[in-house]
């Protein structure tokens, strides 16, 4: 975090020696204006990137993969909506998540279809047993065990959910969006986002019925 | 780690919303749990993408001179890729002569370019 605040403030002292900084009021509000702002976005996506890097987890199975997803959604928000209010910022950026996990789908479909014509083994897939391996430190055993059964039991059920039922189920019940944010997020009618919620609902409850209970 | 706790699994969720609760309990965990490697990678990730942010764009201010310049391009492709005026005739048997004269010539391709200014020369020196 200081890193970032250094860099903030250096761009700042950039910008006012651009601008000719002489000290002007007007101009010192619009720096400090500006400078809030993109700490407002460091800390926007300080809170959301743990969450982010999960869902992308969840939709991919794959680790590098939903860190490259999290990587090109943040870029694009800084890009496209730095300057927009911190709280706007939450629906922006899970819609912009949300499209890149539907084109990592979309591109390891046609993959995995290319590979299955072409009858290719997919090893080249299979991940480092090591980076699968959890960091133990500051956890018991019996807290680990505990964590590992709730949790991977819902990760298990989840990443089986259909990519658009898994997405809005997280995003209802997770992230808290309402069914009209979550339809801006997902790019579909609320109708449809009612209807995977509850069927992603109905199927998570049947399957983890005997972890939950 | 003292927000990790051992989930309760032994009450048993009977509504929804506790199924619901038991469910972002267990996903908040799971982000308590990231190992250091991916946080790390996480917060890289972060700062570059703010780092990004803080280098002065430059696109805007070029973006009108880009357009002037993909236009001027465009006028003279088209202007080039004219089509050029098919000649109504063949040549006569003279002119293909004339032609075949300058084919076959030692000399240099300069010296067809100023013939104008070399006959304007001989006339004048008469």
């Amino acid at each position: 975090m200081t890193s970032a605040i250094l860099t903030l403030a250096v761009a700042r002292d950039d910008a006012q020696a651009m601008h000719g900084y002489d000290g002007d009021h007007a101009a010192e509000r619009r720096e400090s204006k500006v400078l809030q702002r993109q700490l407002g976005l460091g800390n926007f996506l300080a809170g959301v990137e743990r969450r982010a890097y999960r869902m992308a987890r969840i939709a991919t199975g794959n680790q590098e993969e939903a860190l490259d997803i999290v990587q090109d959604a943040m870029l694009k928000l800084v890009e496209k909506y730095g300057d927009k209010p911190e709280s706007e910022l939450g629906p922006l950026f899970f819609r912009i998540l949300q499209s890149r996990i539907r084109d990592w789908y979309r591109r390891s479909t046609v993959r995995n279809r290319f590979r299955s014509w072409l009858g290719m083994a997919d090893e080249e897939d299979d991940e480092d047993a090591l980076q699968l391996v959890a960091d133990p430190a500051g956890k018991t055993p019996e807290e680990l065990l505990a964590l590992q059964g709730s949790m991977g039991a819902l990760e298990d059920a989840l990443a089986k959910l259909p990519l658009r039922q898994q997405q809005v189920f997280l995003l209802r019940a997770w992230e808290g969006l309402d069914v009209k944010q979550t339809a801006q997020v997902m790019g579909c009618a609320e109708g449809s986002v009612k209807t995977h919620y509850s069927r992603a609902l109905a199927t998570l409850r049947e399957r983890l019925g005997d972890h939950y209970l | 780690m003292s927000e990790l706790s051992i989930p309760d699994t032994k009450v048993p969720a009977s509504s929804e919303a506790e199924f619901l609760r038991r469910v972002r309990a267990d996903l908040d965990r799971s982000c308590s749990a990231l190992d250091g490697q991916t946080l790390s990678r996480l917060n890289r990730i972060r700062h570059a993408a703010l780092e990004r942010k803080a280098q002065p764009r430059r696109a805007p201010v070029l973006l009108p001179f880009g357009g002037l310049v993909t236009a001027v391009v465009l006028v003279f492709a088209v202007m080039l890729n004219e089509p050029t005026q098919v000649p109504d005739a063949l040549p006569s048997g003279a002119e293909q002569l004339e032609y075949l004269d300058l084919l076959s010539s030692t000399e240099d391709l300069d010296f067809y370019e100023e013939l104008e200014f070399y006959q304007w020369l001989a006339d004048s020196s008469i």
